[in-house]
């Protein structure tokens, strides 16, 4: 008796906390494909006009074109530069080494707040004015660790005797990287490209401060939309952006799980 | 060779570079001037900025608001998050496991803004809660539960979670479950094995988890400022205030400074927290 107690209090726990993840997903969906202008539940009307009116609104097309500049540029710059830095850090040993782990993933730590205001200090002493520009520099410094954590882990699971056995049979060691090393480090590339992307079309705290007039990102939109009108657009976005993220994350276990078929053959 | 690494370490030492130039840059700032009505600053260097921040009631009740505000987040993010880690990690449907594993992590990457967004929906005077509440005739107001700290509280929970949940969930597996049977088999009861195998053994995890989920909780800014209504204003509100209603970037830079030194120590105060427990997780497996 005792024990099924236990189990059905497990599962309305699991089924609460279920609940409360969902619910802002969810019924912000719900709020964007209803006819009203006020959010109700359940709607009266279903609708797809509020999708229209987001994508002919000139300022969130505007926001669009630029988050997806920012994330177009960021994802794989950031990649390129992390990946010499991981190769370093696994297949070299140097003094220091565990303090140069630690300063390269320190911008995780930092409140985005603060490094929005150093970076804006910085860039006003250099007079750069841009703010594509100051906004992509910031955000390859900021998504940095992700993607060096990303492809710091897949080096652990890549064997140096594949190297090893490549630099045996005459291969130089650009060649041995490009045809051994870097095939294997696709999971880890693929995982950094993730965390990067999704950072850099999140990311509010940092841009907020770097932004012009003229370069305004998806979540800085959405913040002005919120604080000035009262409709659904916000919501359209957001739905659209969860669908994003939910194809991402499909679509990256779905390559994931191939390259374990690939592993059992 | 070690030419080599340093050339491979290029790309890195700019992006670090040009992260600490800024940090000096902002330090030096800081103790500049702001000329009054204008976006400019001036010498001569000063501690003034440093000196007004300690001699201002505000801005020190702030800054110490936000360290409870984030500890008690944190608190609540490990009584939530825990037993739900252990549900997922313990569960015999795997079916469940994937369910509950795929629900974080698509939360973890819905992006801030649009949580935000949802808790607003939900929480608002029309909102889904209170028409909810006064439909089972629990209320008969709405409940004010947005522009207040209970709606931050609450978004911010649910921004926290998945990060915490996530990093204890792998340590919770990683504790093999005969463990907790032989406990219960020597006639330890359920609460006791939970509070003196599981517990102690995933300590470390919980503490990593604990500094991560307060790092995001010190850092809040856009969760206060929409759900905030101008009323709830944690220390990354206070700064951007700074910036964009008194334009004053030297002031701003000093308390940056003074707010990044204070959530170093404790995020450091975490670390030392999480050696220690990895310590102690050894000895007790001799």
């Amino acid at each position: 008796m005792k024990h099924y107690l236990g189990k059905a209090l497990w599962l309305l726990f699991g089924v609460a906390m279920l609940s409360f993840l969902l619910a802002p997903v969810i019924f912000t969906a719900v709020y964007s494909v209803g006819e009203s202008r006020y959010f109700q539940f359940p709607p009266q009307a279903w609708s797809l006009q509020w999708y229209t009116a987001f994508f002919r609104a000139q300022k969130f097309y505007d926001a669009m074109i630029n988050s997806a500049i920012l994330a177009v540029v960021v994802t794989p710059l950031c990649l390129l530069a992390a990946l010499p830095t991981a190769h370093a850090l696994a297949r070299y040993r140097f003094p220091g080494q565990r303090w140069i782990d630690a300063l390269v993933l320190s911008p995780l730590i930092v409140p985005g707040v603060i490094t929005g205001v150093a970076l804006l200090s910085l860039f006003r002493i250099l007079h750069q004015d841009i703010g594509l520009v100051r906004m992509s520099v910031a955000m390859m410094v900021v998504c940095f660790p992700y993607a060096l954590r990303a492809l710091a882990a897949n080096y652990q699971a890549v064997d140096p005797a594949t190297e090893e056995a490549a630099r045996d049979l005459g291969y130089g060691p650009l060649r041995t990287w490009w045809t051994i090393t870097l095939p294997q480090l696709r999971t880890g590339l693929l995982a950094g490209a993730v965390f990067v992307f999704v950072e850099v079309i999140d990311n509010f705290s940092v841009n907020v401060f770097l932004v012009d007039l003229h370069s305004n990102t998806l979540p800085i939109a959405a913040y002005q939309h919120i604080r000035d009108v009262d409709d659904p657009l916000v919501a359209v976005m957001s739905t659209l952006l969860s669908i994003l993220s939910v194809l991402l994350v499909l679509g990256f276990s779905r390559m994931m799980g191939q390259e374990r078929m690939f592993k059992n053959r | 060779m070690k030419c080599r690494a340093r050339l491979l370490l290029l790309p890195a030492a700019v992006l670090m570079a040009i992260f600490f130039g800024a940090f000096l840059v902002f330090a030096a700032v800081g103790m500049l001037t702001s000329a009054p009505g204008t976006p400019g600053y001036s010498a001569p260097l000063t501690f003034n900025n440093y000196l007004r921040f300690f001699t201002d009631p505000v801005g020190l009740g702030i800054l110490g608001w936000t360290v409870i505000f984030s500890l008690l987040l944190t608190a609540a993010t490990i009584v939530a998050g825990y037993p739900f880690a252990y549900l997922i990690a313990r569960t015999q449907w795997p079916w469940a496991r994937n369910l509950l594993l795929g629900v974080l992590l698509v939360t973890f990457l819905c992006g801030s803004i649009s949580r935000a967004y949802g808790w607003l929906i939900l929480l608002g005077r029309r909102g889904l809660v209170n028409e909810a509440l006064m439909w089972t005739g629990l209320i008969d107001h709405p409940l004010a539960l947005i522009y207040n700290v209970s709606g931050v509280f609450i978004a911010l929970l649910h921004f926290t979670l998945p990060y915490f949940v996530l990093t204890v969930f792998g340590a919770i597996r990683a504790v093999p479950s005969q463990v907790e049977e032989s406990a219960r088999d020597l006639g330890a009861s359920a609460l006791r094995v939970f509070f003196q195998i599981t517990v102690p053994l995933t300590l470390p995890a919980i503490v990593g988890g604990a500094a991560l989920a307060f790092s995001l909780a010190i850092s809040a800014f856009a969760f206060p400022l929409l759900l905030g209504g101008g009323r709830v204003r944690l220390i990354s509100n206070y700064i951007y205030d700074q910036l964009f209603v008194a334009f004053d970037l030297p002031f701003a830079a000093a308390v940056s400074s003074l707010f990044l030194i204070v959530a170093l120590a404790i995020l450091w105060g975490f670390f030392a927290i999480e050696r220690w427990a990895t310590r102690a997780v050894y000895r007790r497996a001799g």
